[in-house]
């Protein structure tokens, strides 16, 4: 039911808050950047990282992005239509009546590959961190504070039950003879329907884990204590030191090459 | 209540049962809003003005669903939660673990992920996490709901361990009484409005008290049942027993009884018997299989690939209850999906009529065979009760209104409405109910359109007696208009008194299909299915050692009519 536990890896044992840190300064260099080679190869690095530090198979890297495959076509599509350069520039290819241009093409191709290789950082991410330990990592480096950490945790907690009640009643739903029309107009009578028994099941629970909570003093004192504590050590500095040195000198070697572009804002 | 004192919570639905046990640890009135007077205090701390945090660790509540609540995803991390939020210091917080897992007998389980527990296991963990913070008082809150059979037996026997060292109080709310009558000291009763209606013991509350009992809607000892009725037939019945081993002791010393039972009993308790001779099959499933593919969600990863199911055949006939039973994962439900169409088999097939359901389509599928959910809101699909009958005649009458339905359809769902007692709230939103009316209308909007297969998951689970009572009521009914039944259940009680026949299914392969009395007579074949024989079943079996009169007793009508009436002689 709840994803499987990562395994002890060389990612798996970094503070989780850092590893976070990398990932968000990672990203915001990719906001920067805007040609689909740069984003090409740190999607790749990326790759070799969760491969070789976090034992994940490629296959199991790539599989859950298919969603983003699914949006990159969206994203070809809305440049091949609307996209600004088109009128100005020169076709490479048409296709019947329409249009290709290279500017289309690139725009496309930029955003597309930044959007895959974020999904893939967070994926790395997810996939190497216990739940657990982030939220105790948010707590003690972040200072997050800790009644919203745990209420967090519990609601994590709830996602795969949802996902199996959904299951239900779906199954529960074609039993009592529903259509299960496919159509657009469809989608918005078939989410009310599922809805509405969904959100009373997890309104109810929500309910009861906050009673248990409290049960067990959650909340009544200022503080707790942790039976584990989340600790920076050196080697994290020194992993968070690597990633920036590396996305630098990959970043600043493709510029040099002509390759890598920049854009402000 | 006295230190350590075992007290036994009994009610109606509704009944202010798991609000009493809220009250406990200072929950109401300090965090749950309302009005409240009266005064309860444990050890001397009055609970509305004491710290919340002081009285967390002089009672601790454990309550049904254990994955509502759990706060962490690790054994011992769901352990330490409590006791770091009394700020304990860590190497405290260690050794208290160690100590809470093997007062549970979970020592070695300290670093498991919860989500790769068993139900039992979960629950057992529950109970590790509040003894932790050492409390005097255990409020458990129905911890067996969810459980198998065999599960609730070793639950049961842990509390009683931990009831047996003294060092608990415990307040238990359950309706799997024949258990736990062995060793509670007393039994509180409360009727709905959540007025006190009885605390005494639990002979004199089952005895004495036992009419009232009824008419307030209070699950009773079914050996308390058999006592009675057999007193109601002239037997001069010693003592008031309420468990099954003084039952027993008692029944062997009524005078006459046992030597009517040999003489009643021998050769007529046979496999079939009192069954109609002429099975007209209305259900057959041959050798079906099931294999979930990989990547299912909401699976397990060891799901995938594994059979779910291995060559389960069976044969229901017109009028026939079979009781589907085995432990929690052995493939009631993935059977019972193929069944009714919602999941296609591997291997084998199913036939209804003669017809194979692949070939018959969904919906005349769904016309013939009725599949009702464990939990009813799941198959809630319209925004009234009057809407949820409707449906079943017609999907367009269901959402736009009735008037798409003709006088027929029209007076066929009033009529439904009336027996359910439902016509006043005809349009009030079906989520609205209480559980024993939501049950009752997802029970009739699968009935309503005539079909001939019925398949109920867990009917009974979460309601009180007299709820469980009329729900059977409408299957009896339906059943003597022709319908057939399978009954998925874990409650042991339920088969003993209604199933003509058994399914047991474990790890996915048939194990046993046969009458209930074939079944519950092999206690080594019980035993190793993970089940539980019912409560006269065990008294039968007992008798049988003791007095030698056959066994194969389940019910308090086989127990009568084996018994007759005293004095009457035998005819």
């Amino acid at each position: 039911m709840t994803p499987p536990a990562p395994a002890p890896s060389y990612l798996y044992r970094r503070n989780p808050s850092i590893k976070l840190l990398a990932v968000v300064l990672v990203a915001l260099t990719l906001t920067f950047i805007f040609d689909p080679a740069t984003p090409a190869v740190l999607f790749c690095l990326t790759l070799l990282v969760g491969r070789l530090l976090a034992g994940l198979s490629l296959w199991s890297q790539v599989k859950p992005l298919w969603v983003f495959v699914l949006a990159g076509v969206a994203i070809l599509l809305a440049n091949i239509f609307f996209n600004k350069e088109n009128a100005v520039s020169p076709a490479l290819v048409y296709i019947g009546s329409l249009k290709i241009t290279a500017p289309a093409l690139w725009a496309a191709g930029t955003l597309w590959l930044r959007l895959m290789a974020f999904a893939l950082l967070s994926l790395v991410f997810v996939k190497s961190t216990e739940p657990q330990h982030l939220v105790l990592s948010l707590v003690h480096q972040l200072r997050l504070n800790y009644r919203v950490a745990y209420s967090t945790l519990a609601g994590y907690r709830m996602l795969p039950l949802f996902q199996s009640d959904y299951q239900t009643i779906r199954a529960a739903h074609r039993v009592r003879g529903v259509k299960e029309g496919n159509g657009w107009l469809r989608l918005w009578s078939r989410t009310r329907r599922y809805a509405i028994p969904l959100l009373a099941g997890a309104v109810r629970k929500a309910g009861r884990i906050a009673v248990a909570m409290d049960a067990r003093a959650f909340g009544a004192l200022p503080s707790r204590t942790y039976r584990e504590r989340m600790v920076v050590q050196p080697a994290d500095w020194v992993f968070l030191a690597l990633v920036l040195l590396v996305v630098a000198a990959i970043t600043a070697a493709l510029w040099l090459a002509g390759v890598a572009r920049f854009a402000v804002g | 209540m006295a230190p350590g004192e075992t007290v036994l919570v009994l009610g109606p639905s509704g009944s202010g049962k798991s609000t009493l046990t809220l009250c406990l640890d200072g929950l109401i009135p300090q965090l749950v809003e309302g009005e409240y007077g009266g005064r309860v205090a444990i050890a001397g701390l009055v609970v509305d003005e004491s710290p919340v945090h002081v009285l967390a660790q002089q009672a601790g509540l454990v309550f049904q669903d254990p994955d509502a609540q759990f706060c962490t995803l690790t054994v011992e991390d769901e352990i330490a939660f409590g006791l770091e939020n009394l700020c304990l210091p860590s190497a405290d917080i260690e050794n208290a673990i160690d100590e809470a897992l093997l007062s549970v007998g979970l020592a070695g389980y300290r670093k498991r992920h919860l989500a790769t527990l068993s139900g039992g296991e979960k629950q057992r963990v529950a109970i590790a996490a509040v003894l932790a913070m050492g409390p005097r008082v255990l409020v458990l809150d129905e911890p067996s709901a969810n459980l198998d059979p065999q599960a609730t037996s070793d639950l049961f026997a842990l509390l009683r361990s931990l009831a047996a060292d003294g060092r608990h109080t415990m307040v238990i709310i359950e309706h799997k009484l024949d258990e736990l009558m062995e060793w509670v000291d007393t039994v509180l009763v409360l009727e709905a409005g959540g007025r006190l209606l009885y605390r005494g013991s639990p002979s004199e509350a089952f005895y004495r008290r036992g009419d009232a009992l009824a008419e307030a809607g209070v699950w009773r000892p079914q050996t308390v049942e058999l006592v009675k009725a057999l007193r109601e037939a002239g037997w001069d019945v010693p003592g008031d027993p309420v468990d099954v081993g003084t039952t027993i002791a008692s029944l062997a010393a009524t005078p006459g009884l046992m030597e009517r039972l040999r003489m009643r009993t021998a050769g007529s308790v046979s496999p079939g018997d009192g069954r109609a001779k002429t099975r007209e099959v209305v259900m057959e499933a041959t050798a079906v299989s099931y294999r979930y593919r990989g990547g299912r969600a909401g699976s397990v990863a060891s799901d995938a690939g594994r059979n779910a199911l291995t060559d389960v055949s069976l044969t229901l006939a017109r009028g026939e209850l079979l009781a589907l039973i085995g432990p929690n994962g052995a493939g009631k439900s993935t059977f019972a999906s193929l069944i009714t169409g919602v999941l296609e088999p591997s291997r084998g097939k199913v036939f209804l009529g003669g017809r194979d359901i692949v070939d018959l389509g969904p919906s005349a599928l769904s016309e013939r065979v009725g599949y009702v959910f464990q939990n009813p809101e799941h198959q809630f699909v319209a925004d009234t009760v009057l809407g949820e009958l409707a449906f079943s005649l017609s999907p367009k009458a269901g959402r736009k209104g009735v008037r798409h339905l003709n006088s027929q359809q029209r007076s066929l769902v009033e009529w439904w409405l009336d027996r359910l007692g439902l016509l006043p709230l005809a349009e009030a939103s079906p989520f609205a109910l209480s559980q024993g009316q939501k049950r009752r209308l997802s029970v009739a909007a699968m009935l309503i359109r005539g079909q001939s297969v019925l398949v109920l998951d867990e009917p009974t689970l979460g309601q009180d007696e007299s709820q469980a009572f009329r729900l059977m009521e409408m299957t009896q009914e339906f059943r003597s208009s022709g319908g057939s039944v399978i009954m998925i259940t874990h409650d042991m009680r339920l088969v003993g008194e209604y199933a003509d026949s058994l399914l047991v299914l474990v790890a996915g392969r048939s194990v046993y299909s046969g009458t209930p009395e074939g079944f519950f007579s092999r206690p080594e074949m019980v035993e190793a299915s993970g089940l539980a024989t019912p409560a006269l079943g065990r008294v039968s079996a007992g008798l049988r050692l003791s007095s030698g009169i056959p066994d194969g007793l389940l019910t308090v009508g086989a127990f009568l009519s084996s018994a007759g009436r005293n004095g009457s002689g035998a005819s």
